[in-house]
């Protein structure tokens, strides 16, 4: 492994809390999102969807939509009978790939699927000629429960296979039998998390647009530009450097727009046909139905311990609730395996053994949210840990504290095979114990004089961040996933970071410009970041999965150097010096001692580029100042703790959250109030799904409640302030000894929140600790009342 | 087909005269037939408030409004805020303070906001909070956008320009 690179900038710009450069334009309403780009003659598109779960399209009738006067085109799979196929090779297990029609043949296998695509010059227009296309159906069982679509006799979603069951796998560590059969207690139970979706402001939307010089131009809100332009190529047959995909604004994503849909091959390849622009922009309703949902786990639990709280062992069936299709790219798998493959935590867990099962259902397909896996994992275990504290007399505290692995101990490999950086999780967890009161409140009375109970809750999570190879690899996804970073300096001296990230909210044309001020040692101000856009940067993966301040920021620091030691050489020619003996600060390049010898980095850029008598020879050192670097880190493990106070009305089951403290440590921070946004905005995240959103499917496949009005997600008064702070433990392997710090709250704050009504019910006979997500009205008088509670088949 | 009506509209202080179908949403009129494209549309269904505009100096959803209801009104957007690239004090608030990350639902909150501030110059969290119940951010978890509005008031107070 490589040492991370010293660096080597005099003024510090990493660790500063700087105002963002992106929010200016924001906040005058310049930012433009997909929705806001103009080009003459664009049509507008409008999709026809499938109203049925699971049926036989009998009759496409398309005759009255096609007479409308202003109907341009209607485009079926008849047109455009692409699909994609998601496979990742080498994953454990058995793997049978799953197809996803772009449009749909034959037959439709989830309510909101697309059948067809209307273009016509306004979207009221094309919602107009949708409304006159009807459909014969011929109506299948829908299976809404992956128990119910895993059994022998279930029809088959997908008659291609052999059965609903996609992947199947399972991992053994260590001597867990015996470990069961000598334990003093084992606690099993089966735990069932809702489905919700990441739910961005900006719904997603596509535009593209056919060159005359047979070129494509694609605008989408995605998180990932270049492997969109990518996949544009490979599944439409168009020469991938003809195509330029642009990312404009982008209203949020938190890992849904990290995936590839079918508009983003329809749009273009609707341009590509009719050699005119077209827009097509989501609306709520659709949002809801076919963007990526999440989280929808059934999990069996079972978790050995000895009487003084030592996990001796845990075994874990984990069935993921893939939807309709295998979302691509990432696939279906994302859930289950990254849940199983980080069952451990922060814990150590002598002996392991997990099976994974990915089953069919006739909903949307579920991919990427924030803590995608992870959210639903974390909960079973440490919901199944909160009940065992309770038969053993002891507090989930003294639990954690007992399995915790030390500080000590890092470099730590996991029974599954991950390998921590670093951490100190007693000191993380005793910040937030001191800071939330924890233990003085454990010791009030729950009842309060107006007939509420109050209640205290904490988690605790190890986040594993930069998602480059081996982060993947040790998720259980063999992925090939890295980034790279074009630095250059201009003949004045200015700075420009092309970046394959991009920023969709979180701040990297900032924290990415501290990053390169620092380590070349110039002003901030002298640095523009470019992202977005496939023609102004370097190939990249994109912004996803806790990665950008680690690989984008470690990949600047590898490329900034390099540009910085070849400014050095020439100042070096120039000033008839040493490069060693040279400093960089704030743009002055001067002799260390010796602050009067200086020039600036303006000066010695434009002899580079101007002043052939000047710099050295361009045999001897060529005059260019920039340089492209990749990275794919070495994985790296942030952690954090949470702790969230409630008031609980045990007649309604109404739970009011009253308090909420996050601690992080993610290594070095680049920018703090940045990373504080990150855990605030992923607090809210977290405490909407563990405590509003479920996306609730009727018998017969229909989602209930697809509109904001139905599908509830936090506002201003579902949360208290939420108090921030932080323990830095940099990561030795790590450039810049980053980790990532985006999905933290999302594996734990839920837990806190689940683990404050246990608190609050503390009293009650039981234990009564909830194991379903979200824990609204109805679950926790369910709870109370000891009724619908998930029980193991 | 439909019958189109003229409407003219007073936006920002200008006045527009175009002619749309009168199924036009005030939002899609703002947006697609002025190209004021900071008024953002996030459900179409009046509960995210990212669509929000003053009308006569009271927050309204465009989305779920026609543009010819707001035929005589007087109608505000995010554009109106700063002067020639200049940030207003709420505006400015919310940039010192971090108040947005993705920034979909800024324009909507900084117009509930502006009219929020003018009735109560002086708000404490908790009315801050309940003011901006209408409006749904996914990013930011609301603390950093109390703060600003927080700020704001106090930069109002402290220049002497709030209204009592």
């Amino acid at each position: 492994m490589k040492k991370p690179i010293e660096i080597a900038g005099v003024t510090k710009h990493i660790g500063v809390p700087r105002k963002r450069t992106e929010d200016p334009q924001i906040l005058m309403g310049q930012a433009k999102y997909v929705d806001d780009i103009k080009l003459p003659g664009t049509l507008e598109v409008a999709f026809f969807r499938s109203t049925h779960a699971h049926a036989r399209i009998k009759n496409l009738k398309l005759d009255a939509a096609k007479a409308h006067p202003d109907c341009h085109h209607i485009f079926t799979n008849n047109e455009f009978s692409a699909g994609a196929t998601t496979f990742f090779p080498g994953t454990r297990g058995t793997l049978h790939p799953v197809l996803m029609p772009f449009l749909a043949k034959d037959k439709v296998r989830f309510v909101g699927e697309i059948i067809a695509a209307v273009v016509a010059p306004s979207r009221y227009i094309a919602e107009d000629i949708v409304d006159l296309i009807e459909v014969d159906y011929e109506t299948l069982p829908a299976y809404n429960d992956v128990e119910d679509a895993m059994q022998p006799d279930a029809a088959l979603i997908h008659e291609d296979l052999e059965s609903n069951i996609y992947y199947a796998d399972s991992f053994s560590n260590g001597d867990v039998d015996k470990a069961f059969a000598e334990a003093d207690l084992v606690v099993s139970e089966k735990i069932a998390t809702g489905r919700t979706s990441a739910a961005p402001m900006e719904t997603r939307g596509v535009m593209a647009t056919w060159g005359w010089d047979d070129t494509l131009t694609v605008w989408s809100s995605t998180q990932m530009p270049y492997p969109l332009r990518t996949s544009i190529a490979v599944n439409l047959g168009i020469p991938e450097q003809t195509i330029r995909v642009v990312a404009p604004t982008v209203g949020g994503g938190f890992g849904q727009k990290a995936h590839f849909f079918p508009d983003e091959f329809i749009l273009p390849w609707i341009a590509k046909e009719i050699k005119k622009p077209v827009k097509w922009v989501e609306d709520r309703r659709e949002h809801l139905l076919s963007a990526a949902h999440a989280k929808q786990c059934t999990i069996y639990m079972s978790i050995a311990f000895n009487k003084d709280g030592t996990m001796v062992g845990m075994k874990i069936k984990n069935i993921g609730d893939s939807g309709a299709y295998s979302q691509y790219p990432w696939s279906g798998l994302i859930e289950s395996v990254a849940a199983n493959n980080g069952a451990p935590g922060a814990f150590t867990v002598p002996n392991i053994s997990f099976e994974t099962v990915i089953c069919l259902t006739n909903k949307m397909s579920t991919g990427a949210y924030r803590g995608v896996g992870w959210s639903a994992g974390c909960y079973a275990r440490e919901m199944v840990m909160t009940k065992a504290a309770r038969l053993l007399n002891l507090d989930i505290v003294d639990i954690y504290r007992k399995n915790f692995i030390r500080h000590d101990e890092f470099p730590y490999t996991t029974s599954t095979n991950q390998t921590y950086d670093s951490g100190d999780y007693h000191k993380v967890l005793e910040k937030c114990l001191e800071l939330s009161d924890y233990a003085s409140t454990k010791k009030q009375s729950r009842a309060t004089e107006d007939g509420k109970l109050k209640g205290v809750g904490i988690a605790f999570f190890v986040e594993q961040t930069n998602w480059g190879s081996r982060s993947a690899e040790e998720s259980g996804f063999p992925a090939t996933l890295h980034d790279t970073t074009t630095v250059e300096m201009d003949p004045t001296g200015k700075v420009t970071v092309r970046s394959g990230q991009f920023s969709h909210g979180q701040g990297l044309k900032t924290t990415l410009a501290q990053v390169a001020a620092e380590t070349l040692g110039v002003p901030f101000e002298d640095v523009v970041v470019l992202d977005g856009d496939t023609a102004t940067g370097a190939y990249g993966m994109g912004t996803f999965a806790s990665r950008s301040a680690v690989i984008g920021g470690g990949s600047v620091i590898r490329a900034a150097t390099d540009v910085r030691n070849k400014l050095l050489t020439i100042a070096a020619h120039v000033m008839e010096a040493n490069a060693a003996d040279l400093e960089i600060d704030e743009g002055k390049i001067y002799v260390k001692g010796s602050p009067d010898r200086s020039m600036t980095v303006a000066e010695i850029a434009y002899i580079t580029f101007y002043d052939r008598f000047a710099r050295p020879d361009e045999d001897e050192v060529e005059p260019t100042l920039s340089a492209t670097r990749h990275y794919d880190p070495p994985a790296a493990y942030a952690n954090g703790s949470h702790a969230v106070h409630i008031e609980l009305d045990p007649l309604t089951g109404k739970l009011d959250i009253k308090r909420i403290v996050a601690v992080e440590d993610c290594g070095n921070m680049i920018n703090p109030k940045v990373v504080d946004g990150q855990m605030r905005g992923g607090a809210s995240q977290g405490l909407g799904m563990g405590l509003l959103e479920s996306l609730e499917y009727d018998e017969s496949g229909q989602l209930k409640n697809a509109s904001f009005m139905d599908f509830l997600i936090p506002n201003a008064t579902t949360l208290p302030d939420i108090e921030c702070a932080h323990i830095v433990t940099p990561s030795p392997y790590t450039e810049g000894g980053f980790k990532g710090a985006g999905e933290a709250a999302m594996l734990s704050v839920h837990i806190a929140l689940s683990n404050a009504l246990a608190d609050a019910l503390s009293e009650y006979d039981g234990p009564l600790v909830p194991m379903v997500t979200p824990i609204g009205p109805q679950q926790v008088m369910d709870l109370i009342n000891n009724v619908n509670q998930p029980q193991a088949r | 087909m439909v019958d189109k009506k003229k409407i003219s509209l007073n936006v920002n202080g200008v006045t527009y005269d175009r002619e749309i179908e009168p199924r036009t949403l005030l939002s899609d009129f703002i947006r697609h037939h002025l190209d004021l494209t900071g008024t953002h549309v996030g459900c179409e269904h009046g509960i995210c408030g990212s669509c929000t505009i003053l009308m006569d100096g009271l927050p309204v959803r465009s989305c779920l409004t026609f543009a010819l209801q707001a035929e005589g009104k007087a109608i505000e957007t995010v554009e109106s805020l700063d002067t020639n690239g200049e940030l207003s004090p709420l505006q400015n608030a919310f940039w010192e303070n971090q108040g947005l990350q993705c920034g979909f639902c800024t324009p909507g909150i900084l117009m509930s906001m502006k009219a929020f501030l003018k009735h109560n110059p002086k708000p404490n969290r908790d009315e801050i909070r309940e003011a901006l119940s209408g409006n749904l951010c996914r990013c930011t978890g609301y603390h950093d956008i109390v703060d600003s509005v927080v700020a704001a008031a106090e930069a109002a107070i402290s220049s002497g320009t709030a209204k009592a």
